[in-house]
Parts: structure tokens; C-alpha cells; sequence
């Protein structure tokens, strides 16, 4: 929470810093002590400030988890998901064919130079014999090799890949189908590029998500600010009169807007844990049905923390906003 | 100090609150600013805060001639002005003390010298001891009075007032005359509207006389036979 909550304070401290509190430092009897303290002050009251009217900012703070839960939820299922094509890694496999004319030994050494490769993660080698015994053992047909003149089937290095991006796994392919001693290369993405495709397109959804429901959010918190606006306005007309500077102002209004964005993240947050925390056992079982170690984990601490960080910037940004509205068309009178 | 040229204010319903008037304040000077209910009194000080601008004419006050003092600039000239509103314009949910010190606070004092300055100025309007109190306990008078506190905390270059002793018995009314006094002969610009002659009377100032948004004359002194 701490380095959150720090960048969030040092957000609004900057948006309610005036170019007037700035330029005429003369006035200002205090300095960077008095101004920490202003601001500590402001914040502790606009905290107090949410109470005033408990139902109007339960319902804001409600409405802001909500329009964020979705997305947030979304998004979690979508980092599963990467999760569950990481933990496919394995059976991410390239097997190179080698030439009729490359020896045993030749082979041998290869694969053992394979090994300390990069991108492979483990490699198996089958000389020309166990190729033939394998494919002796997988289709059940002896092999007469005294009808033949010798053994038909080449020898294979069967790579398992570090990763299962097919981007990089096409790049390793193609790297290794370079190599002299490899006649041709086979390697299936079918399935992997079907679930990053299905997973792009859940990329774009929460991201379209997102943005709509941040102008939820938006329009949420600014109608709730333009209310305590109107609520407050004779004080704000006698504050302007008395030589109180926009930012001076703003100031409590960004700190509410923090406060309805924090809250309604946190909400949004518990939100989405509940449900991972609810679907958890059916996942989990529907998952050992396909002998998959996939299961539902809760959201990672980053996640966590630029979900908050998001919800409690959008809450400033429509104060900011709302105010700065009020600001303009009472100047304009 | 505060110059208005020929300023006239017409109101979009079509009244003229004010027509050409033009006199000049000086640093230091006191004045009354008479004239019947309606007569633009009002009007004419809030074209000094500004909470509104001439239709044609300037207002000029300490040099900024404020049609054109930018906005980011406002602050910091309000800060040079202390104004005692005709209704109080108090904040009901602060207490006294939050509002006396109001001004301080938006100009960035610290606590201690804040804490100072409010009692100072509650001292000098009889109401040290009332700092906790909400402006609704008050009476009409004690509420006033907070009022004056608020316009003169900041010691401001500038005093306005608009009918500050509406509500005071004639004791006290002197009393906060004898404040505005003392702040003209510390070298503020004072100006006082009021419709209250007899008081008035009781002293001797310039007289800026408004009849119908008409300044009639600028140079009566009260206190004189003329009143
Ligand atoms: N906001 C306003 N809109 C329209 N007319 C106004 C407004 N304020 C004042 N007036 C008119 O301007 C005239 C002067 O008013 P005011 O300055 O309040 O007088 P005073 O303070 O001397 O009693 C009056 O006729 C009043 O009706
Ligand atoms: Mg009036």
C-alpha cells in the first residue's frame, strides 16, 4: 500500500499546487513544513467530508468498484491464461529431422551442443535404431530390416522449447533448420496460436472495457463532486473573494476524488478476489479432468496495485475536472 | 490609491446602478459612502473586489487596473484587501475562529502566527472567547463584528465595508469606527458605505455621496454643517 499511496498523494499534491502558490512565494508565510501539513490537514478533512453525506458516497464508491470489478476481472482471467500457455511450455516441441549422411556419433554431439542452447529447454536424442524402435513400439508393425537394405528412418533430436510464444518458437525453429546436419523441421502451433489469438482478442476487450467504464467512473465522480460543489458553493464564492487561489480550492475536492477512487478500488478488488476465491474448486477440478496443473490464482500484487492506483488517479481527474468547470463559469459570470 | 474614470455598470434587467463616477482615494484616506437604498453603494464596492466590472469606465486600485489584472493574478490582489460584506457572508458550518482566519489560511500563514493574528483581531471587535462558538449562536451584532475581524486580520491595504454597523447598537458602532480609523492612520484606504447619517455625522470624513448611481458631490466632509 505505502509506495501506492505515496504516488497517488504526490499526484494531487501536484495537481493542487497553484502556478499562484508557486510565483508568489513571498506570501506564503510557512514554506514546504507548513504546506506538507496544509496538505495532511486537507486530506484528514476531506476524509470527514465523505461522512456529510454517507449515502451519496457509499452509492459513488458502490458504483466505482462495480464499474471497475468488470474489467479488473477480465483481466485476471486473461493473466491466467498466459499462465496456462506458459505451463503448456513444455510440450512446446521441434523435431529435427537429420540427414541420412550424418553419423552417430555426429549426432550425439549435436544434441549435446543443443543442450547449452538458449531457447532449449531439454532435448531428446534418438539415434537411426531407436527412431525405428520407437516407431516399432507406436504402430505395433515389426520393421523386417533384413528385406531392407537399411534402416529407412533418420535419426531425430526432439527440442523442448523454453518458451511457448509462437513468435519465438518459429524464430528457434527456423534458426535450428539452419544447422548442416538437419534434412527438415517440424513443429506444431496450431493450438498455441488459437489460444493466443483468443487471448489477444480478451486483450482488446478489457481494454475497450476499461476505457469504458474509466468514463463511467469519470462521469460518476464528477456528478457526485458537482453536487458537494453546489453543496459548498457560497463557501467557495467567499473563499475565491478572500484571495483563495483555484488550487486552494481544488485542493479538499482532489483529495475527496482520491478517497471515492481508492475505496471504490479497493471494492472493485475484494470484488474480483471473491469470485477467483468462489470459483476456485469447480476450476480446479475441471482442470484435473484434462490433467492440467492449471488453477485460478489471485491477482498479482502489480495488478493489484495499478488497479488502485488507476481508480484513485480517475477519482482525482474527474475532481480536477468538476472543479475546474465550477471554476470557469463562476469567472465567467 | 483607488481611482474609478467615468465608470458606468448597467445590469442586464436594464438598471443603471452606476453612472459616470469617477473620484480618486488616497493612501491613508478614510471616506463614507452615502446615499439611499439602491442609490449603487454596493455595486460600486464590488467593483473594487471585483466580484464585478464596470460596463465602461475603469476601476484602478493600487496601480492594477483591474479589468486587466489576470486571473492568476486575482489572488494575490485580493489577499491586499480586507471587505466587510453587507450580510456577513460567514461560513455557518466553521466556526469563528476557522472564519476570522479564513483570509491567513488561503494566503499560507502557519498556525501559530494565524492563531495570533485571529485573536488579535477578535480582541479588537470584543469577541475574544467566542473562537469556538458557530456563527448561528451569535446575534446579529456578534456576527457582524466577526465579520469586521475577517476583513481586517490580514491588515489589509484596502478596507471595504458595506454597512458594517447595520446591526450595532451606537457604542459599539463607535468602537469599529475607531478600528477603521486606526487603520487609515496606519495608511490603509478605507471606505465605508452606510446609510446610517447619524452616524456618519459623529465624524469627520470625506463624504462620496451616490443618488440614483449618480455621484453628487466628492468633496463634502461630514461632521459639517452641509450634513
Ligand atoms: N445583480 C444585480 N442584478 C440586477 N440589478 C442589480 C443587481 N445588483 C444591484 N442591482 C440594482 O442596482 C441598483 C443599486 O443596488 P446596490 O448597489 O445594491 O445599492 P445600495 O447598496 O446602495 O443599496 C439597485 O437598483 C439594484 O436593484
Ligand atoms: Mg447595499
Amino acid at each position: 500500500m505505502g509506495a501506492c499511496s505515496v504516488a497517488i498523494l504526490s499526484v494531487v499534491a501536484l495537481m493542487s499546487s497553484s502556478s499562484t502558490k508557486r510565483k508568489n512565494g513571498s506570501s506564503s508565510q510557512g514554506g514546504l513544513k507548513h504546506y506538507l501539513t496544509e496538505h495532511k490537514q486537507t486530506a484528514g478533512e476531506s476524509i470527514d467530508q465523505l461522512w456529510i453525506k454517507p449515502f451519496g458516497s457509499l452509492m459513488t464508491i458502490f458504483l466505482i468498484g462495480l464499474s471497475l470489478a468488470l474489467p479488473l476481472a477480465l483481466i485476471v482471467i486473461l493473466e491466467s491464461g498466459d499462465k496456462l500457455v506458459s505451463s503448456w511450455q513444455g510440450q512446446s516441441k521441434i523435431s529435427l529431422f537429420l540427414k541420412m549422411d550424418v553419423s552417430e556419433q555426429r549426432g550425439a554431439a549435436l544434441s549435446q551442443n543443443l543442450a547449452s542452447h538458449n531457447g532449449v529447454r531439454s532435448l531428446r536424442y534418438l539415434s537411426k535404431q531407436q527412431s525405428l524402435e520407437e516407431f516399432e513400439n507406436n504402430s505395433g508393425v515389426a520393421v523386417p530390416l533384413e528385406l531392407l537394405e537399411e534402416n529407412p528412418l533418420p535419426a531425430v533430436i526432439v527440442v523442448e522449447a523454453g518458451t511457448a510464444h509462437p513468435g519465438d518458437l518459429e524464430r528457434l525453429r527456423d534458426e535450428l533448420a539452419l544447422l548442416p546436419e538437419v534434412e527438415h523441421t517440424q513443429l506444431d502451433l496450431l493450438w498455441v496460436k488459437r489460444l493466443q489469438a483468443i487471448l489477444q482478442a480478451g486483450q482488446y476487450l478489457a481494454q475497450a472495457l476499461v476505457l469504458i467504464l474509466a468514463l463511467v467512473v469519470l462521469f460518476v465522480v464528477m456528478n457526485t463532486m458537482k453536487l458537494l460543489i453546489e453543496h459548498r458553493r457560497s463557501e467557495i464564492e467567499i473563499t475565491l473573494l478572500v484571495g483563495g487561489s483555484h488550487a486552494y480550492i481544488r485542493r479538499p475536492f482532489l483529495y475527496l476524488g482520491l478517497w471515492y477512487g481508492l475505496f471504490g478500488g479497493l471494492l472493485a478488488v475484494t470484488a474480483v478476489e471473491s469470485l477467483l476465491w468462489w470459483i476456485e474448486g469447480p476450476v480446479a477440478s475441471i482442470s484435473a479432468l484434462y490433467e492440467s496443473n492449471f488453477y485460478v490464482q489471485s491477482m498479482s500484487l502489480s495488478l493489484f496495485f495499478k488497479a488502485l492506483l488507476f481508480s484513485s488517479l480517475l477519482g482525482v481527474i474527474a475532481a480536477w475536472l468538476e472543479v475546474s468547470l465550477h471554476l470557469r463559469r463562476a469567472l465567467a459570470k | 490609491m483607488i481611482q474609478f474614470d467615468n465608470v458606468t455598470k448597467s445590469y442586464a434587467g436594464g438598471q443603471t446602478a452606476l453612472q459616470n463616477v469617477s473620484f480618486g482615494l488616497a493612501r491613508g484616506e478614510l471616506a463614507f459612502l452615502i446615499g439611499h437604498s439602491g442609490a449603487g453603494k454596493s455595486t460600486l464596492l464590488r467593483m473594487i473586489m471585483p466580484s464585478e466590472h464596470p460596463s465602461s469606465g475603469k476601476v484602478i486600485v493600487s496601480g492594477h487596473d483591474l479589468k486587466e489584472l489576470p486571473n492568476r493574478k486575482l489572488p494575490q490582489y485580493r489577499r491586499s484587501l480586507g471587505v466587510v460584506f453587507q450580510d456577513h457572508q460567514l461560513l455557518s458550518d466553521r466556526s469563528v475562529f476557522d472564519n476570522v482566519a479564513l483570509p491567513l489560511r488561503v494566503s499560507g500563514f502557519n498556525h501559530r502566527d494565524m492563531g495570533r493574528r485571529v485573536r488579535a483581531a477578535l480582541d479588537k471587535v470584543g469577541l475574544l472567547g467566542k473562537e469556538r462558538l458557530m456563527p448561528d449562536t451569535l446575534s446579529a451584532g456578534e456576527r457582524q463584528r466577526v465579520g469586521v475581524a475577517r476583513a481586517v486580520v490580514n491588515r489589509p491595504s484596502v478596507l471595504l465595508a458595506d454597512e458594517p454597523t447595520g446591526n450595532l447598537d451606537p457604542e459599539l458602532s463607535g468602537e469599529i469606527m475607531d478600528l477603521f480609523e486606526q487603520f487609515s492612520q496606519m495608511g490603509a484606504c478605507v471606505l465605508i458605505a452606510s446609510h446610517d447619517l447619524a452616524l456618519v455625522a459623529r465624524y469627520k470624513h470625506r463624504l462620496l455621496s451616490l443618488d440614483h448611481g449618480r455621484l453628487l458631490s466628492s468633496d463634502f466632509v461630514s461632521g459639517s454643517s452641509d450634513v
